[in-house]
């Protein structure tokens, strides 16, 4: 039979108890602890990206540093999310989210929680600095994989070049333009515009074309998240063409034919 | 109480009070003259949509089988049981939106400046305190109501029975 016994550990000097998959960045979060994390999504796996989640694990007379967002505890664990040492580790990877993203805004109000200065010792190269906003946390890719089961978009390059792109930089056939990277996205790195009858994501090289409602002729949805719905939902109702604000409409009618 | 709000369309003057209700409920206040001054603004899960000849309003219907539910790649709408409303975990939505798409109402939609789907959760907060959804509550003529299912079907019962009678009386006549 597989284990089920919930594991006793100490968070900021206080017993905290985790499910045995529970990680510690979910237990601070159940208990109210703030740890700050910006690739962190409930709906997708951890991927530890970001680093700002750090905290310090006392083990016996073994101290380290793990990200809460993918380490389970162990029993008898002393856990602390803000001395002194986690906070000048959180300094240090603010510094360098600054130096790469200073236009951030979730990046720069988090910099000034910590006391870090506006303008940043680190020097990147490249064409990051200027107007990058991506921290390649990797959670559109994950939501795209992982939630959507399009695969669309991943990571190209290599060290200071690596970034967010459609594979070859070009348009994918996978995307079906619904957004949810730009959602999730915590920076505000990926842009989604409705512009001419066509969705346009100008970061990941797409532009595809948008459907019109049968009733008021409006775009409101591209061909292909249409196509989704009709796949999820295999009894698709014959409104499935129509913008949300029609579909109210056609009900208010049908509501009307029933009183008459 | 698990019931659901049943619309009178024959007694909406379309007066809108439910769409304010609504909005002011969502608000952080909950009060409207505080609720008018806050951004974003808060957001409204009940639209009066006008007809030629008539106004009614309309929210999430609750569907038994609701396809937003359905189409949810992550649970982030779920309900305890079938009578329950559909609720969303804005902590597991992604916003892919599938679900504003689905719903063959058209009452599900992406708030842009609040970075959230809304929908109508009758008022789970509010109903589990003892109290009737906010647009019921606001209606001033009772085209909104809250009620048990069982009630609208004795209600049904009764008003069928009634027109019998009636008929019978008229025969008789």
């Amino acid at each position: 039979m597989k284990e089920t016994k919930n594991i006793i550990f100490t968070l900021d000097g206080r017993e905290a108890e985790a499910r045995p998959d529970e990680t510690v960045l979910s237990v601070a979060k159940r208990l109210g602890v703030d740890i700050p994390a910006l690739c962190h999504h409930q709906a997708v796996t951890s991927y530890g990206a970001c680093r700002l989640c750090v905290v310090e694990v006392k083990k016996g007379k073994r101290t380290r540093i793990v990200t809460a967002c993918i380490y389970i505890p162990a029993d008898g664990d002393v856990v602390e999310t803000g001395n002194e040492r986690v906070n000048k580790l959180r300094r240090i990877i603010l510094e360098l989210l600054l130096a790469r993203c200073p236009e951030v805004d979730l990046i720069r109000s988090l910099a000034g929680q910590y006391g870090v200065d506006a303008s940043s010792r680190f020097r990147v190269s490249g064409s990051a600095g200027a107007g990058e906003r991506c921290i390649i946390c990797g959670l559109c890719v994950r939501v795209c994989a992982e939630v959507m089961g399009q695969h669309a978009i991943g990571y190209a390059n290599r060290g200071g070049k690596r970034m967010i792109a459609t594979p070859f930089e070009t348009q994918t056939e996978d995307c079906i333009g619904c957004g949810a990277c730009v959602f999730v996205c915590p920076t505000n790195a990926l842009h989604l515009e409705d512009i001419g009858g066509k969705r346009v994501m100008k970061e990941l090289y797409t532009s595809m074309p948008m459907m019109k409602c049968t009733g008021c002729g409006r775009e409101f949805a591209t061909e292909k998240q249409i196509e989704k719905v009709r796949h999820c939902l295999p009894a698709a109702h014959d409104k499935i063409a129509m913008c949300p604000s029609c579909r109210r409409a056609a009900f208010r009618d049908a509501a009307g034919q029933a009183l008459i | 109480m698990k019931g659901i709000i049943v619309v009178k369309v024959d007694r909406c003057l379309g007066c809108k009070s439910c769409e304010i209700a609504c909005a002011v409920e969502r608000s952080r206040s909950k009060v409207l003259s505080e609720a008018i001054h806050e951004h974003p603004a808060p957001p409204k899960g009940i639209w009066v949509e006008k007809g030629n000849t008539f106004v009614t309003p309309l929210q999430c219907r609750q569907c038994e089988d609701a396809p937003c539910l359905t189409v949810c790649p992550t649970h982030a709408l779920h309900r305890d049981d079938r009578q329950s409303p559909v609720l969303i975990d804005g902590g597991l939505c992604v916003g892919c939106q599938l679900c504003v798409l689905a719903c063959p109402f058209g009452v599900i939609r992406m708030d842009d400046d609040l970075h959230a789907i809304i929908k109508c959760d009758q008022c789970s907060q509010r109903v589990s305190d003892g109290e009737t959804p906010a647009c019921v509550a606001s209606c001033l003529t009772g085209a909104l109501e809250f009620k048990r299912i069982e009630d609208v079907l004795q209600e049904k019962k009764e008003a069928y029975l009634l027109t019998i009678e009636r008929s019978a009386e008229t025969r008789e006549l």
